[in-house]
């Protein structure tokens, strides 16, 4: 039988054990390095499964483009101008990831957590909206360009509503996706937010 | 995004985790799953230490910010996401705390003791925490984000808790 009041005594004691220690300035700088590097390697990971996507977007728009009989050098240039909206929205996505994982934690937990629950909602928004939105520009250049090239007819009208749903499909599918991707991570949060404020 | 260790700031720096590395210790301890992920744990609350280390003014004790940054990295760390699926498994070979004590018998109730606070919530552990570390209720109120009337009544709901699992007095 331990006495309640020993607790405290036993703790202390228990401070005694050897852990784990870092000795010098050099294996800090080191330590700090390294972990500077896994987050740069964490969130390249992150934007390059984003980038993949975005690609097969691109490729599909291409083969689209080509298909319709539209040059390749215009179809490249294209390319280039849709790169040229893609990249400030993967420097966006970065740039959260790493606010998402390098938030200061020097607040008192509450404040840390629902900083952090904010900072996951926004990012969470942002992949949406990369999502939605090239899904939407690539769909919206094509229909410009079929009705440059063809005039209105049946194929460029119909196209319209096709677009119209795919553009609303993707907006589901990306909210799965931006939901799935954080769903675990947040709602630990969440439930460490519901335990601070149970009595 | 990689702060280097001016030499000034890094003997400071490097003086505060080591007189208080135990800290970080006690911690690892009670929220890491196994030795590599309290290594992991180790290193990810160093990094954030040195993170916040410009912007601690002495509002507060140092050991006192310490422990904030230490138990907020501890329980917000996104590791847990791939360790910690929401529940508390504990791996067996995790409650070993190696300590030569002077008896046995102490030896088992600091296994005990860890034992106990391990199967608490995420926020209890710390809170017991921080009261064996004999943090003010003021104090403890402070790290946590709730008033000091909340972390009396936590405490005493704890305290039940713990007589039940220790099997104290």
């Amino acid at each position: 039988m331990i006495e309640l009041s020993d607790l405290r005594h036993i703790w202390r004691e228990s401070g005694s054990e050897p852990g784990i220690r870092v000795c010098d300035s050099k294996e800090v700088t080191m330590l700090l390095k390294g972990r500077s590097a896994d987050l740069k390697k964490q969130i390249l990971k992150r934007v390059t499964t984003e980038i993949k996507t975005y690609l097969l977007i691109a490729v599909f728009l291409l083969c689209i483009l080509v298909a319709g009989e539209f040059t390749a050098r215009r179809a490249l240039l294209l390319g280039a101008n849709a790169l040229l909206v893609l990249a400030p929205i993967l420097g966006a996505l970065a740039y959260k990831e790493y606010r998402l994982r390098t938030l200061p934690m020097s607040g008192s937990l509450r404040e840390s957590i629902s900083t952090l629950i904010r900072a996951i909602d926004s990012t969470a928004r942002l992949y949406l909206f990369a999502y939605v939105a090239t899904i939407g520009l690539s769909l919206t250049l094509i229909e410009i360009l079929l009705v440059r090239g063809k005039g209105w007819n049946l194929f460029t009208i119909f196209f319209v509503p096709i677009g119209a749903a795919f553009i609303v499909w993707s907006y589901f599918s990306g909210r799965r996706y931006a939901e799935r991707m954080f769903r675990a991570y947040r709602s630990n949060l969440i439930c460490v937010l519901n335990e601070l404020e149970s009595v | 995004m990689e702060k280097r260790l001016s030499e000034e700031a890094g003997g400071r720096f490097l003086e505060v985790l080591g007189r208080h590395e135990q800290i970080i210790n006690k911690v690892i301890r009670i929220y890491g799953v196994d030795s590599e992920d309290r290594k992991d744990l180790f290193q990810e609350i160093v990094y954030q230490l040195w993170r916040s280390f410009g912007s601690f003014k002495g509002e507060s004790r140092i050991s006192t910010w310490l422990y904030r940054v230490a138990l907020n990295t501890a329980i917000t760390s996104l590791r847990k996401t791939k360790k910690l699926p929401g529940t508390t498994e504990l791996d067996d070979r995790s409650l070993h705390v190696s300590v030569s004590f002077d008896t046995p018998e102490r030896s088992e109730q600091v296994q005990q003791l860890y034992s106990a606070i391990r199967s608490l919530g995420e926020v209890d552990r710390a809170l017991v925490m921080l009261y064996l570390e004999e943090l003010s209720y003021k104090e403890i109120a402070e790290v946590l984000g709730l008033t000091e009337d909340n972390v009396g009544v936590k405490l005493n709901r704890i305290k039940t808790k713990l007589r039940v699992l220790i099997g104290t007095n």
